[in-house]
């Protein structure tokens, strides 16, 4: 078991959750950070971040940018002379407004921040390896899915949902579906996978899920984002699950690197 | 150039500006850089190989022209020292590391070259591979970039959680 982390377990940390580690390397930090709390804990940490700079991310994408500038580069491109940069230092914060009035998910984020900023990363099946399935094909391996209390992020319907979204649908595209059968509810979850990657030779996605605003659950939940791995067989495996406003539990805690959502 | 380049190269505006935010930490720079390296992909447009990402061969003139910047910034010695960059924009808030506010300015916290490296791989999706071909960097220096970074970014989440007096939150409310 590790007690502190090298600059090579940061490496191969960074590298895995990138994407970019060989399989034969995949699994053996796989096993390491199934058997070692500092490491989960790290792997929980860095994951999170990077899911969560990658979403903030997209969004700034939606600012509206200064019309002069739209316009000069599409000068640019004619060919036309221009009229100058766009530079000047009092048009600064007229331009900040614009994108600040522009952004409207800025609230979002910043009453996610205020309200509650630590975001947690369960680690599932994918990473321990102990929930292959050959006869599901198209679900998620959920361990102990049938006996799971209810809750939205621990819903076997959900997870169906979510893994047949995976195959299917587009990334940027939003599917829409209903815990509820009958529609009793009339509220339905967004399903939005983010992208698409592959991780030791495995199609792996990112996805968000967007509760209602009236959650059928009573926890509250608004969103939240995952990742999960395609299995030869088809099955979509959890790599991990991020919860904004979920206080991150302590890895040597019994139940919290295994945890399987 | 033919019009779907144009349209092409339209459409990456807001990326484009995306990434140079992340090299200048800095808006109106930001948007000079951009037209700088919009001019700079006109006049070189010839160079650009149909059939080849125009997205990475954007980012690499705007990289570029960015160190060219800086090269001339260092000569007029209108220089802001990294430490003193680093002091002003080390992230204050107590949200427990994850928070958008806390990320950003981590992020612009970090070393330029990590920024950078961050900025193509976490962000835009680039292997590291493709990263290191715009950074015109060895492929295992991205890698060590983004490493790095990353274990600057926790350590930052540490020492932020450490400070959260969490009796403070109020959680369930935007």
């Amino acid at each position: 078991m590790t007690t502190a982390l090298t600059e090579q377990d940061y490496t191969l940390l960074s590298a895995y959750i990138d994407g970019e580690l060989a399989p034969t390397e995949c699994r053996k930090l796989e096993d390491r950070i199934a058997n070692c709390p500092v490491l989960t804990r790290q792997f929980n940490v860095m994951a999170g971040q990077s899911v969560m700079l990658r979403n903030q991310s997209e969004r700034l994408l939606n600012d509206a940018i200064y019309p002069e500038l739209s316009q000069n580069i599409a000068d640019i491109l004619d060919q036309k002379p221009i009229s100058g940069h766009v530079h000047s230092t009092d048009r600064k914060d007229q331009s900040a407004a614009i994108r600040k009035a522009a952004n409207s998910n800025s609230a979002i984020w910043t009453g996610i921040g205020a309200a509650a900023a630590v975001l947690i990363a369960f680690v599932g099946g994918n990473v321990f390896n102990q929930n292959m399935t050959t006869d599901n094909i198209g679900a998620f391996t959920t361990p102990n899915a049938q006996s799971a209390s209810y809750s939205p992020v621990n819903n076997p319907v959900l997870d169906m949902e979510i893994s047949q979204t995976l195959e299917k649908t587009l990334s940027g595209s939003i599917r829409n579906v209903a815990l509820d059968p009958d529609h009793r509810a009339n509220e339905e979850i967004q399903i939005e996978p983010l992208r698409t990657f592959r991780q030791a030779g495995r199609f792996c996605r990112e996805y968000r899920v967007t509760f209602p605003v009236n959650p059928v659950n009573s926890d509250g939940l608004e969103e939240f984002y995952g990742r999960a791995c395609r299995t030869d067989e088809g099955a979509w495996e959890t790599v991990y699950r991020l919860i904004p406003g979920v206080e991150l539990r302590d890895a040597d805690t019994p139940d919290s690197p295994k945890q399987k959502l | 150039m033919d019009t779907a380049l144009k349209t092409e190269l339209t459409d990456l505006l807001p990326r484009a500006l995306r990434f140079a935010r992340s090299l200048t930490r800095d808006v109106v720079a930001a948007e000079d850089l951009v037209q700088t390296a919009y001019i700079k992909a006109v006049e070189r447009i010839d160079q650009y190989e149909q059939g080849t990402r125009l997205d990475s061969w954007l980012y690499r003139i705007i990289q570029t022209s960015w160190i060219d910047e800086k090269r001339r910034e260092q000569r007029r010695g209108n220089v802001i020292s990294f430490e003193d960059a680093r002091e002003s924009a080390l992230p204050g808030q107590s949200h427990g590391g994850t928070d958008r506010l806390f990320l950003q300015a981590a992020l612009a916290a970090l070393a330029e070259d990590q920024r950078a490296a961050v900025t193509l791989v976490l962000i835009e999706g680039y292997s590291y591979r493709e990263a290191a071909d715009i950074l015109d960097a060895p492929a295992g220096t991205v890698m060590s970039r983004v490493a790095r970074a990353r274990k600057a970014l926790a350590m930052m989440h540490d020492d932020d959680s450490q400070n959260t007096n969490r009796d403070d939150i109020q959680r369930g409310s935007p």
